[in-house]
Formats: C-alpha cells, sequence, structure tokens
C-alpha cells in the first residue's frame, strides 16, 4: 500500500468503517510511514477537538412538549373527526363537497345576504378545522400556517404578514396550549389568528386592530354549538371561537385584556 | 402497509429526540428555531409513520429533521431582509453561511488539554459554521451525533462514497480553518 492508497482510508479508518483486512493494511503502512502517521495523528487531533466542543443540549421540556404536541395532533383529529354535527359528511363526501355543503348551510342559516363579521369568523374557524394542521403551506386554508408554542415564533411569523402586532401568550399553564397561528382574509384585510387548544377541543382566536369594523349584533347565543365571544381591550379587538363553552373562552380572552370580561355573543 | 401506533411511534422515534435536537441546532444555529423545528419534524412524522417501513428509525427521523431545517433556511433566506426585533441578538440565526469572527486569542490552549475552555469552543464552533452546508452536515452527524457512513447517507439522501469523500474535504478545511487562527495548531499539523 503507497501514501496514496493509505490516505485515501485514512477517514474511513478513523471512523471504524473499515473491513478488518483493509484496517490492518492502512495500520501496517502507518507504522512505516511518519508522513502518514502525523496525518492521521492530526485527523485523531481534531476528532477529539470536536469531541469535547459539543455545543447542544436538548432541553429538559423537549420530550413534553414534543408529547404535548402530538397528543393535541392526534386528539384535535378525534375531536373533528367526532364532531357530530358534520362527522358523517367527513367519511361519505370529499373534503370539497363538505365544505361547500357546511358553508351553504352556515350562510343560509345566518342572518341574510350581508355576512356579519361573526359569521364569517365562524366560517373560517369551521374551514380551518376542516383542512387540519398543515405547515409550510401558507396559501393553503389550514388551521395553523406557522407551528409553534412559543411567543417569539408566532408573534414575529404573524407581524410580518399583518399590519400591525398582534398580542401572543402561550397560557399551556393555564390550560390553553398555544398551537401556532395563521393569517386570515376578512374584509379584504388581512388579520391575525392564533390557535390554542382546551383539552381536545381547537381554539381560533382572531385579532385585529379596532379601526373599521363595527361589532356586529349576534344577540347573544352560540350558533350550531360554537361559542363565539368577543372582546375589544387597547388597540386590538378579539374573537374566540370554539366548541367549547362561552365561559371558557372569556377566560381565554381575559387573559387578553388583563381581566376585563368579555361579552358572550 | 403497517399500521402503527401512537404508542409504538413514541417508543420507536422518541428516543431519537436528542440527537433530532441537536442536529437542527447545528443546521439552524438557534435553539428557539430548532425546537420548533423538531416539534414540526415530529408532527410531520407522525402524520406520515404510515411510510416507515421498521428499518432504521433513527436514519427515518434525522432525514425529516434534516429536510425541515432545509426548508427553514430557505424561508429565512427568503426573508432576510425582514430581521424580527426579538431576533437580533440570536447568533448567527440569519447566516447560512456566515463570515468567521474568530480572534487568534480564541484558540490560546492546546486542544490536547481535556477539557477545551470556552473560548476555544466558540472558535472550533464557528469554523464548524463556516463551512458550506454539505460538508457542515456531515461533520455534525458523523462528529456529533455518531452516525456511521450509512446512516449519514440515508439522512443526507447521497451515496456512502460521497459521504466519505464529504467528510474527508469537511475535515481538511477544518484543520485549516483553525490553523489559519493559531499557530499552536499549524505547529501541531492539526
Amino acid at each position: 500500500m503507497n501514501c496514496n492508497e493509505a490516505q485515501a482510508l485514512l477517514d474511513p479508518l478513523l471512523d471504524s468503517e473499515l473491513s478488518k483486512h483493509d484496517a490492518h493494511a492502512v495500520q501496517t503502512h502507518l507504522q512505516a510511514c511518519p508522513h502518514c502517521q502525523d496525518e492521521f495523528t492530526a485527523m485523531k487531533k481534531l476528532h477529539d477537538t470536536l469531541v469535547l466542543s459539543e455545543r447542544y443540549a436538548a432541553p429538559n421540556t423537549l420530550s413534553s412538549s414534543v408529547k404535548e404536541q402530538l397528543d393535541i395532533y392526534e386528539f384535535g383529529l378525534q375531536s373533528v373527526s367526532k364532531n357530530t354535527r358534520w362527522s358523517w359528511l367527513i367519511t361519505t363526501h370529499s373534503s370539497a363537497a363538505m365544505l361547500g355543503g357546511w358553508l351553504i348551510f352556515v350562510l343560509l342559516t345566518f342572518n341574510g345576504s350581508a355576512v356579519p363579521v361573526n359569521d364569517e369568523l365562524l366560517t373560517l374557524h369551521i374551514k380551518s378545522l376542516v383542512h387540519d394542521i398543515a405547515v409550510e403551506e401558507p396559501n393553503k386554508a389550514v388551521l395553523i400556517q406557522v407551528q409553534s408554542s412559543k411567543q417569539h415564533t408566532v408573534k414575529p411569523w404573524l407581524s410580518r404578514r399583518v399590519d400591525f402586532s398582534p398580542p401572543v401568550i402561550n397560557l399551556s399553564e393555564q390550560g390553553f396550549p398555544l398551537l401556532g397561528g395563521r393569517v386570515e382574509q376578512l374584509n379584504d384585510r388581512n388579520i391575525a389568528v392564533l390557535v390554542y387548544a382546551r383539552r381536545k377541543h381547537i381554539i381560533n382566536l382572531f385579532v385585529d386592530v379596532k379601526r373599521e369594523h363595527k361589532q356586529e349584533n349576534f344577540s347573544g347565543h352560540s350558533k350550531n354549538g360554537y361559542s363565539i365571544v368577543s372582546t375589544q381591550k387597547g388597540d386590538f379587538i378579539y374573537w374566540a371561537i370554539a366548541d367549547i363553552s362561552i365561559e371558557e373562552l372569556n377566560e381565554l380572552l381575559s387573559y387578553f385584556t388583563g381581566g376585563v370580561t368579555a361579552t358572550g355573543l | 402497509m403497517k399500521k402503527w401506533s401512537r404508542l409504538e411511534f413514541d417508543r420507536v422515534m422518541l428516543p431519537h429526540l436528542d440527537r433530532a435536537y441537536k442536529l437542527a441546532s447545528w443546521l439552524l444555529r438557534h435553539q428557539h428555531d430548532a425546537e420548533d423545528a423538531v416539534q414540526q419534524s415530529y408532527l410531520k412524522a407522525f402524520r406520515g409513520f404510515d411510510q416507515y417501513s421498521d428499518g432504521d428509525s433513527g436514519a427515518w427521523i434525522l432525514k425529516i429533521v434534516r429536510n425541515t431545517c432545509i426548508n427553514r433556511l430557505n424561508q429565512r433566506r427568503r426573508s432576510a431582509n425582514i430581521i424580527s426585533l426579538n431576533m437580533v441578538n440570536d447568533v448567527n440565526h440569519d447566516s447560512d453561511r456566515h463570515e468567521s469572527a474568530i480572534t487568534p486569542q480564541a484558540l490560546q490552549k492546546s486542544p490536547e488539554q481535556s477539557v477545551l475552555d470556552q473560548q476555544t469552543k466558540k472558535a472550533v464552533w464557528e469554523c464548524i459554521d463556516a463551512l458550506a452546508f454539505e460538508f457542515r452536515e456531515v461533520i455534525i452527524l458523523r462528529e456529533f451525533l455518531g452516525l456511521n457512513y450509512e446512516e449519514i447517507a440515508k439522512t443526507t439522501d447521497i451515496p456512502i462514497g460521497t459521504v466519505m469523500s464529504r467528510l474527508s474535504r469537511a475535515r481538511k478545511q477544518l484543520r485549516q480553518h483553525l490553523a489559519s487562527f493559531d499557530k499552536e495548531y499549524k505547529h501541531h499539523e492539526l
């Protein structure tokens, strides 16, 4: 074995990737060749230096946060598919047919030809559930476009896509883990949507700045099994929608309004 | 196609979490992003778990993590002109091939010492960061995650021969980078 042949095998020798026969041949050459031996020694030193230069260690909370995401995804899917109002549609129709039919149902059920903001938001909420979680497809109707439980990730992502910087809070400890966010169009404007979980339920929290939107009178009741709660605080207006109680949505909103009681609509 | 349960997914894939996080951190050089990328990757993996064929689970999940990181790096490049205020202080977050800022003082201590001081470590990290992506990833997978050539090939979708040649070139470049910042390294021909 000459130097060229030996040097071509120094990396796999270092990495224990050579057969016994080849390893023996290279080592025999190294014993007889100071130049190649020096080269191999330098490679080992680099390897030792790298091994001692470990930089990252996973945070203790990583495992639990990954499991939590999986739980929410798994339970969220079950929750969606078990929704009694439209589960039969999921199983027997294409999602497009289901979505179209449901939207017509929503529009006819509500107040005539002019679609109030709250109705439109409810439609968006339902659409988002149908389309499941699909990150990295920003132009597709989805539940989550930026998937993260972290304020510092979701907030800047949203701020780059709407013309304001929405408040974002992770409320895991309060029982509302943040799943992520997305952007929706409402009255030709981009508005921010924060997606939270509550047990096995998905909550869409729509956030916009107070300006041209007037609060529609939604006559004080839940619609078709969904609760919609709205409130205003500071520069912002919030709408929270989910198939949970108005009281629980109120609690969620209270974390944004500093305890100001929201109005069940 | 085999049907997998959540319990099986946890049993097979969660043991790789630490390596997944290390890979994401090294590639993204931003620990919060890395955590998000790992979460996103595990979700993707769970959704596509039916396609997993009971083979090399480590390479399978690491490949997903790698692809997620590449997507994030591409997104970063596209939005490079928009830097959010709360990321400004994070090291190297917006640069895939940033210029090394190693000072000669960084490598004062001999590499033979068993415990490297923080400055030396930082110099090594910056040398690794200065590598092109294709060289950086094989070094990370081999030296920090301990993958063998076959596992690296599966994770990165390249032939084993290419793994070997990239590793070799990456190591040569690292030695050159390190030597250029410290005469002691040159003296030892490291």
